[in-house]
């Protein structure tokens, strides 16, 4: 029997049976406060902040404008060019496919020189520290395949996201947050998410994003229950930890148990003071904008982001619906933009000041891109952009990824990548890259398979590495 | 999973090393890739899956002539195998094992799940009866006994009968048992005298287990893992669906005890077996119970095939064990499962009557089966008689009703006696609009076939009266009509076509009842009511709507025949106007459906017609008509009568069967099959070569010849006993249940990489069994709780546990972390606040306001509206499960998402679970109530201290755990004495809440203690 002495003394976080077996012998790494499988080679990044824009931003509007599509407005799209692609059935029925040049104007970028639209100067006022691609493409054609497989890798469910195989794979770096925290803001959606998106699949549940909130509970059950202090509840978990501990088989398990009370314990803690942004100078919050005095906001939840990077969480997801714009594509995208704009720069700015941009990739980007052509009526003042997997634009900053570029090219239609395709599994192996772990060989047996987030492909795309 | 320790636990048993679980493991996982079944993947044509294969590069026995152990023993990297790309080189053991394996005669032997069971010795064995340990002998016991000797190792003592009742009863009903079920066994296992009667004790308290009902509801919530259940379609839209009649289904099953072999054949073929009826057909609803596209835009086709791979994947998972999945897109990697093996076995699923994409559909989509609850029946039975007898009696006074029109006709004398109508502002007859004049000083009798507007049900045939006459929401009007409908659908609008709707209309509902908008901006400025009779179907009405330009609900009224309708009040927010730039249309209406009928005499009035005036207007029409139609409609009190109850009735009963008939999708097959090809990479649009015929995998032999291969055959052969799979399966995920860990570790994957189970012939024993018995899953599930092997004690020696940790050699008793369902249950029990109410639609417990919403509206369902009542304190299993958003303690404690098929949960430790036992509203509602059962139960600290913890932890607190629990009470007295406001707010959550007053310090004080005793390890560990 074990007794009390090998209850205390039991060193290193002591595992369930049941976890070390779905771990298949690897490092007994389960638990938060949890070690890392390795690295396979050295790491450029240590951290990411994932800015994933629901819905799919317009390239065109973006980060790929066609000015010259101006003079073909309305003219029906070259046949030559769509090549029999398939359509979504929104637009397959369209007889007519009139071009739809951006209304909005575009300027040369600092750093590449290359155009963004004037939707986001804050954006392009930094451009000089990004990487943008123009030739990303991926598999999917709606929304929700789309989405889980820039997320997990696989269109269909039941993959790990890539935030839950960094957990899985680079373990935690601080003792008192979440490894993988996910926030969620809108500009207005009538798409939804689903909290697949930051599960953890086949991996054991605890690699599962954890997801902040903006109200008074940023975590789940956080808060202490009505009428339970700090101090009662100090002394409650006292008296918890003394209880089980006079089990006389109390072992490595039940201390494991008791190491997650107190891990709460000080969660309630660190939360609060991670979503407490009073010490905040009025110089930071004002570089995010007016909308980061609002929780639930994508600038509050970009402040956040910063403020969870300095703490060491490792993979921060943030989500904003809201850009799915099939009609009215104008005004909701400008609205789009103005939540999100000033904000994604403001984050890429303050973590260089702070000496953490070097090891943290920041990723800015949808699950696909959109049509040149109109979905619905086209008139001067409006026109809507139909969902389109061949080509869409996204952006990268820190971590080793080659700051004042624009990597790939598309056709004057933003239709077909004429140079340098990123399809999504590639960029998937190069964060993985950039982060120490080698996209083939962080695996997880399930079902007889080795899975991985690339599934069986990606390459590292050295041509966006610095 | 497994391997390392299999391995080297079994290297001891001798020197030539058995082939399939420890030579096997090696070539799957090292060389299968390059070289094994996968015809695409493999390299210089060289297969090492099969017997007569690998004899291109073994020769049994000369280890020296065998290229096999020289390449990999090779040093040179250019011809090392594995090649140091693969980046998986052996260890010297393994190629010791290879060594050895050919030096005894490289013996070959088919994968050993995919072989009979293991006979002989298994039923048969017998141990030396000992004294010193009077196991029962159950083959459970016999076997582990010897493997355990053959090792050198001991069993452990037999747990606390105590512990075993607890632990046996979590593992037969998900629920601890209660302080009085603990005194019964107490008292017999006090009594018993020897072994026997302490065996024939425990037999009587399973017996008992197995027959209750939260044994069913324990299964079934197991089983819903397997099944992928859920209360939404999953996806994008994620919206309602209402499977639950299937999951009741199951419910019932395990209730009665159906055999095994029938549960799997319903569920596969339920549809097409003899005789199939409502409950087998509703059988089949396992397989709809995958994700559903609505999402607009899908393409039909890729999704119908997603549905199709998802019913062949779970099938092979659920029943077989087997990894199809993995052959979907080439052949597999490792089992000998091809693309075309999947691609057949697919096709036994391609042929239901179903879509890929219900674009924005909310609800159950078909095939689907209605599945009336007896007391509904009952009461549909009971309309229907009631519904017949008044037609009979309409039939006779229809009779009749000419006679009565004359006389009612002669009444009056046509010339002199009758006011003119009034004029109207528009009036409609079918020719022309005329504005301002009396057209209806042209209605004539005789010219009724001419004036009839004809509604044809299409936008395009509806009549357009233009723009001259405008609805303002400040201003009386009145429309009326003679009409008589052929279904429901748009009666008149006038409405813009966007999200607004801004304007005005009348529409006959889906039941036939006439409802009015009033509309200024759709739902937030509105006026809706509607009228509570309806109209019936292919009978003349006359109907108005007047307003009198209140801006308020109550200035509408709706006639019917001339009087004032009861409405309902849906919407009374008008602010605005409602006057749009859309001309006035007869019939039509944007998503309101397109009215076909007759209708007579439109008009509108720009003043609220009183029913005296609208009495006129209709009797004008009756009167000078040749038809009574018009005379019953109106004026006949006696048939009116007993029309309104008839229409009462019909939409009584069509109420019934819309909201009180569950509906649950099911399979039903086309009547012309489709044809199955391999889907090239398993892309839905690349079919390659010719058409397929649904089969089993070659492996298994295909099925007989002469059958037709429909489902029924494939659910045949999966309970044929010579499947070697379906019943090891079966047993496998039994012994899961009690020891938290299948045989097979891999409960997913029997196939060549799977798990080599420890007690391979135990498995076959259980198969073996379980087949015998006629499949009785209970037989099974007796035999498991009543060995000796699970009850021995968890309370191990270090050394055992450390010389295995995942107890594969049994020479402990089970525990591990009880699942999410049963963390919450129990606490639901304990407390008394749990509600055994079996089945049913799902319910929806506490759970943080604003998770669905966060989501962007919930993915189509708005905000989580908590249950009321009784259905916030259900089990676990009836909590509704919504995919996108699953409820957060379930999730947290390790609950799949229900998106697909799950046979193994894993077993975390987090903060968050922490958290949620901690705060969640359930658990601090729960240690309130078991605070109040422990201050009203016992007299004193100590023995109310002691029936707490009996109460949780089904046994009574050592001395110094009862030292520890006073220490702790004694401070929160103290603290909430002190804190009268901390204690109070303490025990005022949830919806059980004392009143202020009764909220004691004391109280407060017994209810931390609770949740302290709630929070233990040991609480939510069953060991």
């Amino acid at each position: 029997m074990m007794d009390r002495r090998h209850f205390l003394q039991a060193g290193a976080v002591g595992l369930g049976s049941i976890a070390l077996s779905a771990l298949d012998g690897a490092a007994a790494a389960a638990l938060p406060g949890q070690e890392s499988l390795g690295t396979h080679h050295k790491a450029k990044a240590k951290r990411v902040i994932y800015l994933f824009q629901s819905g799919a931003p317009s390239q065109f509007e973006t980060l790929d404008p066609k000015p010259g599509l101006v003079d073909q407005f309305g003219e029906e799209l070259p046949e030559s060019i769509r090549e029999g692609q398939r359509l979504t059935t929104m637009t397959s029925g369209q007889a007519k496919f009139p071009i739809a040049p951006s209304k909005f104007g575009a300027q040369p970028a600092a750093g590449s020189g290359e155009l963004m639209g004037d939707l986001m100067p804050h954006t392009r006022a930094i451009a000089d520290r990004l990487c943008v691609v123009r030739s990303m493409v991926t598999e999917a054609i709606n929304h929700d395949p789309a989405i889980t497989f820039a997320q997990t890798g696989s269109q269909l469910a039941g993959r790990p996201s890539m935030g839950a195989w960094l957990s899985y794979g680079l373990g935690s770096m601080n003792r008192d947050l979440p490894t993988f925290a996910v926030m969620v803001s809108t500009s207005g959606s009538k798409q939804p998410l689903y909290s697949r998106l930051w599960g953890s699949g086949f991996l054991p549940a605890q690699h599962q994003g954890v997801k902040l909130r903006g109200g008074a509970d940023p975590v789940l059950y956080l808060a202490d229950t009505p009428g339970v202090d700090r101090e009662r509840r100090r002394g409650m978990l006292d008296d918890l930890a003394k209880l089980n501990g006079a089990r006389p088989d109390a072992d490595a398990e039940t201390r494991a148990r008791v190491e997650q009370y107190e891990l709460a314990f000080r969660m309630q803690a660190a939360v609060p003071d991670l979503t407490d942004i009073a010490s905040e100078p009025a110089s930071v919050l004002e570089r995010y904008g007016e909308d980061v005095k609002k929780p639930g906001t994508f600038a509050r939840n970009c402040l956040l982001a910063r403020r969870m990077i300095e703490r060491d969480v490792r993979f921060v997801q943030l989500y904003h619906m809201g850009w799915d714009h099939h009609g009215n594509l104008p005004n909701e995208i400008t609205r789009c933009a103005k939540d999100t704009d000033q904000a994604s720069a403001a984050l890429v700015l303050d973590l260089e000041e702070r000496g953490l941009l070097e090891d943290t990739i920041v990723i800015w980007g949808g699950e696909f891109g959109r049509t040149v052509y109109s979905q619905g009526q086209l008139t001067k003042e409006s026109y809507g952009r139909d969902h389109h997997p061949r080509c869409f634009s996204i952006w990268m900053a820190g971590g080793g990824f080659r700051p004042g570029t624009v990597y790939g090219e598309t056709d004057d239609f933003s239709y077909n990548i004429v140079r340098d395709p990123v399809h999504t599994h590639d960029l998937h192996a190069t964060i993985l890259h950039q982060l120490g772990l080698h996209h083939e060989r962080l695996t997880y047996r399930a079902q007889g398979r080795d899975f991985r987030l690339t599934d069986v492909h990606g390459k590292v795309v050295q041509g966006l590495l610095a | 999973m497994h391997l390392h320790l299999a391995t080297a636990l079994l290297a001891l048993a001798g020197d030539t090393p058995d082939f399939d679980s420890e030579v096997l493991p090696i070539l799957s996982d090292h060389c299968f890739r390059c070289h094994g079944p996968d015809a695409g993947a493999r390299q210089a044509g060289l297969r090492l899956d099969s017997a007569e294969a690998i004899l291109s590069v073994v020769e049994p026995g000369d280890v020296g002539a065998s290229e096999l152990h020289s390449r990999v023993t090779e040093t040179d990297p250019e011809w090392v195998m594995p090649p140091p790309d693969f980046e998986k080189p052996l260890t010297a053991d393994q190629v010791e094992t290879l060594r050895a394996w050919i030096e005894g005669g490289a013996k070959w032997e088919a994968h050993w799940a995919y072989q009979p069971f293991a006979g002989g010795e298994g039923a048969t064995l017998q141990s030396v009866p000992d004294p010193e340990l009077p196991w029962n002998m159950d083959p459970i016991d016999a076997f582990v006994l010897k493997r355990l000797a053959e090792r050198g190792l001991s069993v452990s003592a037999p747990a606390e009968p105590s512990a075993w009742l607890r632990r046996v009863t979590l593992d037969l009903t998900g629920l601890p048992p209660s302080i009085a079920e603990l005194d019964a066994f107490d008292l017999l296992t006090r009594g018993a005298r020897n072994h026997g009667e302490l065996r024939e004790a425990k037999g009587r308290a399973v017996d008992e287990l197995l027959r209750r009902r939260s044994h069913a509801e324990h299964r079934t919530r197991e089983w819903l893992d397997v099944a992928r259940y859920a209360d939404t379609n999953g996806y994008q839209n994620d919206f309602r669906r209402d499977q639950w009649p299937w999951r009741d289904w199951v419910l019932e099953a395990f209730e009665a005890n159906m055999p095994y072999d029938q549960f799997v054949v319903r569920q596969v073929a339920g549809d097409l077996m003899e005789g199939a009826d409502t409950s087998t057909i509703l059988g089949t609803g396992f397989q709809r119970n995958h994700r559903t596209v609505t999402e607009a835009g899908s393409l039909d086709e890729e999704w119908r095939v997603e549905n199709v791979a998802d019913r062949a994947e779970t099938t092979a998972t659920a029943f077989l064990g087997l990894t199809l999945a993995c052959a979907r897109c080439h052949d597999h990697k490792y089992d000998q499962l091809t693309q075309v093996d999947y691609y057949s076995f697919y096709g036994f699923f391609n042929s239901i009557d179903e879509k890929g994409v219900y674009q924005e559909t909310r609800g159950n989509v078909p095939p689907l089966i209605s599945v009336p609850a007896p007391d509904v029946t009952a009461r549909i039975e009971v309309l229907d008689a009631a519904i017949e007898k008044l037609e009979v009696d309409l039939r006779t006074l229809d009779a009749d009703a000419l006679a009565r029109f004359r006389k009612w006709e002669l009444s009056f004398d046509l010339l002199t006696d009758l006011p003119k109508p009034p004029q109207p502002r528009l009036a409609y007859s079918g020719e022309a609009v005329t504005e301002d004049s009396n057209k209806l000083a042209s209605v004539m009798p005789g010219r009724l076939g001419r004036e009839a507007i004809l509604l044809a049900g299409s936008p395009e045939s509806a009549p357009d009266l233009g723009r001259a006459v405008s609805f303002e929401g400040n201003r009386p009007f009145t429309v009326s009509m003679w009409l008589k409908p052929a279904g429901h659908g748009a009666v008149y609008s006038r409405m813009v076509d966007d999200d607004s709707y801004q304007g005005t209309d009348l529409v006959l509902l889906k039941d036939m009842r006439p409802a009015v908008h009033l509309i200024h901006s759709w739902p937030g400025n509105a006026i809706k009511v509607v009228g509570k009779e309806p109209l019936d179907q292919d009978f003349w009405h006359h109907v108005a709507v007047s307003y009198d330009g209140t801006g308020k609900a109550a200035g509408v009224t709706v006639y019917i025949n001339g009087l004032a309708q009861e409405v309902t009040i849906e919407k009374d927010t008008l602010d605005g106007t409602i006057a749009v730039d859309q001309p006035l249309r007869l019939g039509t209406r944007r998503f309101a459906g397109d009215l076909t009928g007759t209708m007579l005499d439109f008009r509108v009035d720009g003043i609220a017609f009183d029913r005296s005036q609208l009495l006129l207007l209709s009797r004008h029409r009756a009167l000078h008509s040749r038809s009574k139609d018009f005379f019953a409609a109106c004026f006949d009190e006696t048939l009116r009568k007993k029309r309104t109850a008839l229409g009462g009735l019909v939409l009584q009963r069509a109420h019934l069967v819309e909201n009180e008939i569950p509906t649950a999708m099911v399979l039903r097959d086309r009547a012309e099959p489709r044809l199955t090809y391999l889907l090239d990479r398993g892309q839905y649009d690349q079919p390659v070569g010719e058409p397929l015929r649904p089969d089993i995998p070659a492996i298994f032999g295909g099925l007989p010849a002469g059958e037709p291969n429909d489902r029924l055959d494939l659910a045949k052969w999966l309970v044929d006993p010579a499947n070697p799979l379906t019943a090891r399966v079966a047993v496998n995920r039994v012994w899961n249940g009690f020891f938290g860990m299948g045989l097979t570790a891999s409960q997913d994957d029997f196939g060549v990489r799977g798990d080599r189970p420890e007690y391979r012939d135990l498995l076959d024993q259980l198969a073996a069994s379980l087949v015998e018995s006629e499949w009785d899953l209970r037989v099974i599930e007796r035999r498991i709780a009543l060995s000796d092997v699970y009850g021995q004690t968890s309370n191990c020696d270090p050394g055992v546990e450390a010389n295995d940790p995942a107890n594969r050699l049994l020479a402990r008793g089970p525990r591990h972390r009880l699942d999410a369902e049963t963390v919450r249950d129990q606490a639901l029990a304990v407390s008394g606040l749990l509600k055994p109410r079996f089945g049913g639609a799902s319910v929806k417990p506490y759970q943080p306001a604003g998770l669905w919403a966060e989501l962007a509206g919930g993915a189509g369902q708005g905000a989580y509206v908590p249950s009321e009542g009784d259905d916030l304190f259900r089990r676990s299993l009836y909590t509704y499960r919504k995919r996108t958003v699953p409820h957060p303690t379930l999730t947290t404690f390790d609950a799949p998402g229900f998106e697909l098929c799950t046979v193994q949960r894993s077993r975390t430790n987090t903060p968050l679970q922490a958290l949620a036992v901690l705060n969640d509203v359930t658990y601090v509602e729960a240690a309130r109530h078991l605070a109040k059962a422990m201050m009203a139960g016992a007299a004193g600290t100590e023995p109310r201290l002691t029936l707490g913890v009996r109460t949780v932890l089904s046994r009574r607190p050592s001395p110094e755990e009862l030292d520890i629990l006073k220490g702790a009470l004694a401070r929160h007295l103290a603290d909430f004495a002190a804190d009268p406001k901390a204690a109070s707010e303490f025990l005022s959550v949830g919806a059980t809440a004392p009143p202020g007053p009764e909220r004691t310090p004391e109280w407060a004080a017994y209810t931390m203690l609770a949740s302290t005793l709630l929070n233990l390890d040991e609480a939510i560990t069953k060991r």
